[in-house]
């Protein structure tokens, strides 16, 4: 197939891909760094990236994001060697992740979270929900709702009823 | 990156609640099992989510703390507590489908406290809903049904003038016997090699007084559960970790076609036969494997024919003697990446390789990325076992992170004569040891700066100061420390040695007055952990700090103590580094 205007070739021999956002922002990365997305990587195998990969439900500034992890993280998923961040070591790797998530506030998360679950990037979308467990452990219900706006729409006695139901998780 | 919230939705609206149930599931699936399904009182939306939670894990809490007035204190009573326990576990199962289909199970891990026969259905039917409902890419099993300590080869230091002199004559090898063996003679106790016989009676009298309790815990808790023998059939299990329970196989072959990691843990074989081999050989797919206080009827163990394992520990199996890394048939392992033993020191037939006539050959270079060697009990002085951890060592020439613990830190590699040749360390990257560090040590400055001198491109150095046994009078009569001490004076008895007008001596003799390469140069981070501000730990942190030129980051975590002294300490230590422009971390 005769490579078409969207795909360039690096000069270590990578082919590229664009990604497009919800608001029209181009990406040019790496297929090795655009794989780590099972979405984009089953596209990938199915020859369906060549005029760009629109990604309508993820905004410019969370595909930035995005993007950036993928980069960092391209040695590790990739086999090592032909990608150009192979010297990213493990604890250079740990050290982003933690800086970026906890960077993160509430809205940005989620919207993390979402764009991490629709490309399908396990290791992103496990640290953004370890991230929102890390904030729900230890806390009460009340506390919960609080954190995160949680609206309680249950009365009383429905709150009891399911307490009660769920009596070996309250037991200590 | 900047940061910036979008859209104008402030952080009122409820962002958590409008997730899919898998994200929310998947969110969920990080907590605890009780925290999970308590999220079902928050409002409608969470009324069910448990049931996409996709990993249940439940951790029995630690019975309180009883007086350790030990024997006085002692009632067969006491045991593993009422077991709420383990319906708790049968009610989180349940719970995920008190509606609609719960999502299949990626992970079951249960740790109990303590194992009674009673739980034996209970825990059977754990493992029955696990295997059935396993989600697509496998499932994990964690089951750990006792928490007993790794070993009972605590650290403990030589005194300085004591050094060396009846090592030699010690038996070398400890062997932890199971207790059946040892209260109930076991049938197949014959037909081991004879050589041990004279180690058991031994064992049992060492073993009696380290640890006055087992006695006991051995008459009235030989409560062992049978891991259901279709477990090991399972071709869906991903992940398996056993703790505390006994291997009884099927006699058919064992088939985990899916399984990658294997962890066991204080694991007894059943009488006749090398279940453990077995077990380990029926894991084609073995990526990562755990032994840990685990005694091996056979004391020889086979990892040959695992083509795939990247990841092998051994932590106190004290009846192992050998390693069969490859045989004929099969050559080591080749994408091995990270080898971890703790023990004593292995002999140089630890691992090997074997020929046709089944003979064990040394291997002499095991190359991995990651090598942690840990030497627990005593510590180790005498020249013959200090040049057998040399030559144990110089196998992993070529490691780029090495980890070495013992009780003393620097593990005596200050004596030139015994380390006559230490590995070509020349792809280090990190380097972390562990040990007691007392006032009263003259060897540590000589032990690192040899290690550093072999180590031109190290860039991280860890050191992590065990805190000094309680007991400072004689370390070889065998009783815990804690015996000597009310639970008053141990509360009182703080973690940090510090007193200001100790003079700080560095070497300055020698080679130890051009500090060693790397660390002028090349050492970025250096982290000491447990810092107690003993005059012999200052002296080094002083040397350390001083000499590294380009460190960008330190990180110290000091001991526990009044805040006064670790003021101090804080002030001394930001006065030594060299590099102002590094970052310094406390905690």
């Amino acid at each position: 197939m005769a490579a078409a205007a969207a795909e360039a070739t690096t000069d270590g021999g990578g082919k590229m891909i664009i990604l497009i956002s919800a608001d029209g922002k181009r990406f040019e990365v790496t297929e090795a760094v655009a794989s780590q997305s099972q979405l984009i990587s089953n596209m990938i195998e199915d020859d369906c990236t060549e005029n760009g990969v629109r990604l309508p439900n993820v905004d410019g500034d969370i595909l930035t994001m995005v993007v950036d992890y993928c980069n960092m993280h391209a040695g590790d998923a990739a086999a090592a060697g032909d990608t150009m961040k192979a010297s990213s070591t493990e604890e250079e790797l740990k050290k982003f992740d933690a800086e970026l998530v906890q960077a993160l506030e509430n809205p940005v998360l989620f919207k993390l979270i979402l764009a991490a679950n629709f490309l399908n990037i396990k290791s992103l979308l496990d640290m953004t929900c370890q991230r929102v467990a890390d904030m729900m452990s230890g806390k009460t219900p009340e506390q919960m709702r609080e954190t995160f706006s949680i609206e309680n729409d249950f009365t009383p006695e429905e709150e009891a009823a399911i307490r009660q139901e769920n009596a070996w998780a309250f037991d200590d | 990156m900047a940061i910036t919230s979008a859209a104008g939705c402030g952080g009122d609206s409820d962002r958590l609640s409008s997730l899919s149930d898998g994200v929310i599931g998947h969110i969920l699936s990080f907590l605890p099992a009780k925290e999970a399904a308590r999220a079902a009182v928050l409002s409608s939306r969470w009324r069910h989510t448990f049931a996409a939670v996709h990993t249940v894990s439940l951790v029995e809490p630690d019975a309180p703390v009883v007086d350790h007035d030990e024997f006085a204190g002692y009632s067969p009573g006491w045991g593993p507590p009422p077991p709420p326990f383990a319906s708790a576990v049968s009610a989180a199962l349940l719970a995920r489908h008190r509606r609609a289909a719960a999502v299949p199970l990626r992970a079951l891990r249960v740790s109990m406290a303590g194992y009674a026969h009673r739980d034996s259905p209970a825990v059977d039917q754990w493992i029955a809903y696990a295997v059935n409902q396993p989600a697509p890419d496998g499932v994990e099993l964690d089951l750990r049904l006792g928490r007993p300590s790794l070993c009972h080869r605590d650290y403990s230091l030589r005194r300085r003038s004591a050094a060396a002199i009846d090592e030699d004559a010690r038996p070398r090898r400890w062997r932890t016997m199971p207790p059946e063996d040892i209260l109930f003679e076991s049938p197949s106790s014959g037909e081991e090699d004879h050589a041990d016989d004279e180690d058991d009676d031994d064992v049992l009298s060492d073993d009696g007084k380290k640890d006055p309790m087992a006695v006991y815990r051995r008459r009235f808790e030989p409560q062992e559960y049978s891991v259901p023998r279709g477990l090991f059939a399972c071709a869906a299990l991903r992940s398996l970790s056993l703790g505390s329970v006994r291997l009884a196989l099927p006699a058919a072959a064992i088939a985990l076609p899916s399984l990658e990691t294997l962890l066991l843990a204080d694991v007894t074989e059943s009488d006749h036969e090398r279940s453990m081999q077995r077990l380990i050989s029926g894991c084609p797919r073995l990526a990562d494997l755990t032994l840990e206080a685990c005694y091996a009827k056979a004391h020889a163990l086979s990892v040959a024919g695992l083509r795939r394992l990247r990841r092998l520990a051994l932590r106190c199996c004290h009846g192992l003697d050998t390693v069969v890394l490859g045989d004929d048939d099969a050559s080591p392992p080749s994408e091995l990446q990270a080898f971890e033993y703790r023990g004593e020191v292995p002999d140089d037939f630890f691992l090997v390789t074997t020929t046709k006539h089944g003979h064990g050959v040394s291997l002499e270079t095991v190359t991995v990325a990651y090598c942690k060697i840990d030497i627990c009990g005593d510590e180790v002085t005498s020249r013959s076992e200090l040049a057998m951890l040399g030559a144990f060592l110089r196998r992993f020439a070529g490691v780029e992170h090495l980890h070495l613990a013992s009780a003393r830190l620097g593990s005596g590699l200050h004596d030139a004569a015994a380390f006559a040749t230490l590995p070509d360390l020349s792809t280090l990257r990190r380097l972390e040891l562990g040990g007691c560090l007392p006032d009263d040590d003259g060897t540590i400055f000589a032990a690192l700066i040899r290690l550093l001198d072999l180590a031109p491109n190290l860039e991280a150095l860890s050191l992590v100061f065990h805190p000094e046994p309680l007991d400072d009078g004689d370390d070889d009569d065998g009783y815990r420390a804690y015996c000597y001490h009310k639970e008053e004076e141990l509360h009182d008895k703080h973690l940090l040695r510090y007193n200001r007008h100790s003079v700080l001596a560095a070497p300055t003799s020698g080679a130890a007055m051009v500090a060693p390469a790397c660390l002028r140069s090349r050492v970025r981070e250096i982290n000491l952990v447990h810092y107690q501000g003993g005059t012999a730990q200052r002296a080094l942190a002083m040397y350390l700090l001083r000499s590294a030129a380009v460190i960008r980051e330190l990180r110290c975590e000091l001991a526990m103590g009044p805040l006064w002294i670790q003021d101090e300490l804080v002030r001394e230590i930001k006065g030594w580094v060299m590099n102002k422009a590094a970052v310094i971390n406390f905690g």
